[in-house]
């Protein structure tokens, strides 16, 4: 072969070589199947330019299985029937993966101003009620059975009016029924007009409006509540809270209760017992970042990223910010361990609000991924499909690899959901075509809620656990579960309440890498006590473990 | 070919090659692109600035001064993406200056920790002594993971400004990164003693002390990091400086009516306030407008402006907040006095309205609401010198015998003095308080202390002389009652 034919070949090559490049970046790890699973929903905020700042925040979602077939539905929280506005809606997943729009039929369709959505089973029947936050007054609505649902809100003497967002069940006082912590944000003025400092029209800031403080409502039986938030030593604090997670963060085998604010220092209420609780962020490391800086926090996850058995605390923040990751010490005491996990340049450009950790190839690692879209207008309109307004606003979503710890930035083979830029919002996971391998629901101010199914190429084994209690099966919130398999242990929490106005299936699901079975399940129940102890069997399926069926 | 023509030839080469390298490095370098302004719904006058700027730029596109000029015009106006472009096409063009990757560095708060200690270095290289330039830079570094070069930076800090409370903040940091508690409360402490509002060296403080085992240091210092708000930021005067100079928008202008309210230049501040008011009025704008009114004896004319706000918008604060410190000042007290009580309400948190108004509601003979009132300024961790004062003047000499706390008074009183010093007003207190525990002497020395002052003259000397001759006669001080 002659020099000439040589170097031809080897341009050749290097041109082929450059083109393997985006093959590889694009190897998909999730597909979006919006519009051929039928999931037709869209934020209806009316008419884009008046600046209203809860059309900005909202909206959440939920993957719930409410009529108890097995399969995931839907819930898309909308901001009510304004102009252009429109009721939520509730699209229950068919048996061929279609969704199919039930709101009418259910009675779940509230017309309140709606921010997000918890899930938890309030009156311990085996079925899961719902509780919308709104800007106005709040909902809970009790699930019937047979698919429909009856607003319960009045009776359970809930229904507080002012802005609400992120809201969890929790059993708080461990007496075996689901209690309510709901955030708060602030005292909003519709009136307020502001700008940028070029005198542009902007959504105000947090800071423009006086903070608010958060509710805790005791479960009194009988779909009853009473604010506790007083007693508790809840009500003294005025901020802005906009995520929440329930967790024992402390080790002393109560629930505490950690909350996102925006612009001021978060709060970590440490549960003393006997329905009280003391704040003790700041002197656990968890209330501002490394360099003592207040961040805006809006989203959160609460999951062992660094499989060391300890929950860890992993929150969204403003573009600037970085997000930021608190790892656990071991002395109920945590370290933002950001930069040196890998998260802090990749997340500083980004202004992110729902988050997850799930488990995308099913390696026994929690990845991270996180939605995205400013409050403020960015610089640059983001993709065709956007208008030229929410352009502005719009980014593409993330997702950090979980190696052994570490974080690498691998949103290039997210698919669509990592390229296609939104005013990402509300983010829920579950396993909602029942391969395995959690899927991704996220929604967008403004725009078309998105599912995402879990396509990764390469996959682990996996294993589904449902927690329940009670005489009516009541879903376990707060049950810790770790899976023995492979010399490894795993551990999740029943934990549907993280991230950012949304709620995640109740159940969870395990990567649990090569192993074809596992040795056992140990479940920490809620209520405390001693573990329970569930023989093992085969990876690949769900298995439902009752309390009290196992060895303590 | 002979050896010589291949020499001839190979110099030639050299010579050619050479030849081209100089005619490379004579051509000019290309000028970079230039940002476009995007002025879409700005002020008009932000726009035509900015538009008139980048127009310079386009004229003279190896200006320095004009890439210089249109950066910090973006700058001062927050389009931070387009300023940070600007400041590039400035560092090109004007290569020794350090400002311009400096403040590009500033104006890319989504940079990666790289990319910003690249920019700062660069900076430095520049303004090897800018103390602004290394806090900036070790900030950068630590964030990149590099502690010995932010550890270096910050030393070199407290060479040159021994007591620095960002480079003390920074040494503590790291000291707490490699578990060394000791000595990163020492540096937690000397921040804070340096910089008392330094919010964020009180929070690091709180979670050293906690981790070091000291619930009692991180308690307190818990308190003061609560009571502050807002980021500390590394101040850089000058930089401030040049950004509100050219800054051309009702911000700015805000801005400047308020700079010159605080500084009593009433008519100036009418001005500014005014401009500001013709790009876009506002809530915000009429309520320092009325107070400027205020300050100018249009005592009538602020409080019309000011219950029209009220009466449009409750909610706003701010304007409660003056209309009821304005009504104090007339013949309308009891409405100031309500005005006032519902913004406590609304922001507790607002302990400067509490000062005025617990004056008012004992004027008003409303001696518990006034000590309900001035409840938040018993915090002895939390010093605030005109609610100490207030509160141990109150307790010391309240008329009524049953309202009266001469033990509190003098905690107070003691706490007064050693936040403020032992100037003749905060002995005066001193001696009241000494006087109502019936220690008469050691108010004497007090007042004699005070009065050996030459600063206190006139009216509040010949005060202190006539609670001196009540003390000399073995007699509490007590104000007269309230009518």
């Amino acid at each position: 072969m002659n020099a000439r034919r040589l170097l031809l070949l080897a341009a050749l090559s290097a041109l082929a070589a450059c083109g393997d490049e985006p093959r590889a970046a694009s190897a998909k790890l999730f597909e979006d199947v919006t519009d051929t699973v039928g999931l037709d929903f869209r934020h209806g905020i009316g008419q884009t330019g008046t600046y209203h700042l809860p059309e900005i925040m909202g909206p959440g979602c939920a993957l719930l299985d409410y009529d108890g077939d097995g399969d995931l539905d839907a819930y898309l929280v909308n901001a009510g029937p304004g102009e252009a506005g429109a009721p939520n809606r509730l699209f229950r997943q068919e048996a061929d993966g279609r969704f199919v729009d039930v709101t009418a039929a259910s009675g779940l369709g509230d017309d309140g101003y709606g921010m997000g959505v918890a899930v938890g089973d309030a009156d311990g029947d085996g079925d899961l009620d719902v509780y919308l936050t709104n800007v106005g007054r709040d909902r809970l609505y009790e699930n019937l059975g047979q698919g429909r649902f009856r607003d319960v809100t009045n009776d359970a003497g809930l229904g507080d009016d002012g802005w609400s967002c992120s809201a969890a069940f929790v059993d708080h006082d461990q007496d075996g029924d689901l209690d309510l912590f709901v955030t708060r944000y602030v005292l909003l003025d519709a009136t307020a007009r502001c700008h940028d400092p070029a005198g542009r029209p902007e959504y105000c800031g947090p800071r423009d409006f006086p903070g608010v403080s958060d509710k805790l409502y005791r479960n009194d039986g009988g779909l009853r509540f009473t604010d506790v938030s007083k007693p508790a030593g809840i009500a003294g604090r005025h901020d802005r809270g906009l995520g929440v997670v329930c967790a024992d963060l402390s080790g002393d085998g109560r629930p505490d209760i950690y909350v996102a604010n925006d612009n001021g220092p978060n709060h970590l209420w440490i549960n003393q017992g006997g329905g009280r609780f003391l704040e003790e962020a700041l002197e656990r490391g968890v209330a501002l970042n490394d360099e003592g800086r207040e961040e805006a926090s809006m989203g959160l996850v609460c999951a062992d990223l660094d499989a060391d058995g300890r929950d860890d605390l992993f929150m969204t923040h403003l573009r600037g910010e970085t997000n930021t990751l608190y790892l656990a010490d071991g002395d109920g005491r945590f370290s933002d361990r950001t930069a040196a996990r890998g998260l802090a340049g990749p997340s500083r450009h980004s202004t992110g609000f729902g988050a997850a950790a799930l488990d995308v190839e099913g390696d026994g690692d929690l990845d991270l991924i996180a939605v995205n879209g400013h409050v403020m207008r960015g610089d640059r309109a983001l993709g065709d499909h956007l208008s030229p307004f929410w352009g502005r606003y719009a980014q593409p979503a993330q997702l950090f690899s979980n190696d052994a710890g570490h974080f690498a930035d691998t949103s290039l083979h997210l698919g669509l959901l990592g390229r296609h830029a939104i005013v990402g919002r509300g983010l829920a996971t579950g396993d909602v075509d029942g391969d395995g391998f959690v899927d991704v629901l996220v929604t967008a101010a403004g725009g078309r809620a998105r599912l995402h199914l879990n396509r990764a190429p390469s996959r682990g084994s996996w294993l589904r656990v449902r927690c329940v209690e009670g005489a009516g099966a009541r879903d376990a919130l707060g049950a810790v579960v770790t899976v023995e398999a492979a010399g490894r242990t795993f551990r999740r929490r029943v934990d549907p309440a993280s991230s950012y106005l949304s709620a995640s299936d109740v159940r969870v699901t395990f990567g649990l890498g090569a192993a074809s079975s596992y040795a056992a399940i140990v479940v920490r129940w809620p209520e405390g006590g001693e573990p329970e102890r569930f023989p093992g069997g085969p990876t690949g399926k769900q298995v439902t473990l009752r309390k009290g069926a196992g060895q303590r | 070919m002979s050896r010589r023509t291949i020499i001839m030839i190979g110099l030639l080469g050299v010579v050619l090659l050479l030849g081209l390298l100089a005619a490379w490095s004579w051509v000019p370098e290309a000028p970079p692109p230039i940002p476009p302004p995007d002025v879409a719904d700005a002020e008009p006058l932000v726009a035509t600035t900015v538009k008139a700027a980048h127009e310079e730029v386009v004229a003279e596109p190896r200006s320095a001064a004009a890439w210089s000029r249109y950066a910090l015009i973006l700058d001062a106006h927050e389009m931070l993406i387009a300023a940070a472009d600007a400041y590039r096409g400035a560092a090109r063009f004007d290569r020794g200056n350090a400002a311009w990757p400096y403040y590009e560095a500033l104006c890319r708060p989504d940079a990666t920790a790289a990319e910003h200690v690249t920019l700062l270095e660069r900076a430095l290289r520049l303004a090897p002594t800018s103390v602004p330039v290394k806090l900036h830079l070790a900030q950068a570094h630590l964030r990149a993971g590099n502690e010995d070069r932010a550890s270096t930076l910050w030393t070199e800090v407290l060479d040159q400004q021994p007591q620095h409370p960002h480079a003390r903040f920074g040494l503590g940091r790291i000291a707490a990164r490699r578990d060394d508690l000791p000595s990163a409360i020492g540096h937690a402490t000397a921040a804070v003693e340096a910089l008392p509002g330094f919010r964020e060296a009180w929070a690091f403080l709180t979670v050293v002390s906690a981790r070091h085992g000291d619930a009692t240091g991180a308690a307190r210092a818990r308190k003061r990091a609560e009571r502050l708000t807002g980021a500390t930021s590394i101040d850089d005067p000058e930089r401030a400086h040049r950004l509100e100079a050219i800054g051309v928008s009702r911000n700015h202008h805000a801005r400047r009516g308020r700079a010159h309210l605080l500084a009593g230049r009433n008519a100036e501040a009418m001005r500014s306030l005014r401009q500001a008011q013709a790009i876009r009025d506002g809530n915000d704008i009429r309520t320092e407008l009325a107070l400027a009114l205020a300050r100018s004896q249009k005592i009538g004319a602020a409080i019309a402006m000011l219950e029209k706000i009220v009466k449009r918008t409750p909610a706003f604060v701010p304007a409660r907040r003056t209309l009821g410190g304005i009504l104090l000042q007339t013949d309308r007290r009891a409405d100031g006095v309500t005005h006032l009580l519902s913004v406590v309400r609304d922001d507790p948190s607002d302990r400067g309205v509490r000062i005025p108004l617990a004056q008012a509601l004992l004027g008003a003979g409303r001696i518990a609401d006034a000590l309900e009132t001035l409840a938040p300024f018993r915090d002895l961790d939390l010093p605030h010198p005109a609610g100490l004062e207030l509160l141990a003047w109150t307790l010391a000499s309240y008329p009524e015998e049953a309202h009266r706390d001469p033990t509190a008074a003098l905690s107070f009183a003691k706490a007064l003095v050693a936040t403020r010093g032992r100037d003749p007003r905060a002995l005066d207190v001193l001696g009241a308080a000494l006087a109502a525990n019936l220690r008469f002497d050691d108010a004497i020395r007090a007042l004699d202390e005070a009065l050996a002052n030459p600063g206190l003259l006139g009216a509040p000397r010949a005060a202190v002389r006539q609670r001196l001759a009540l003390y000399r006669s073995r007699l509490p001080f007590l104000q007269p009652p309230v009518r």
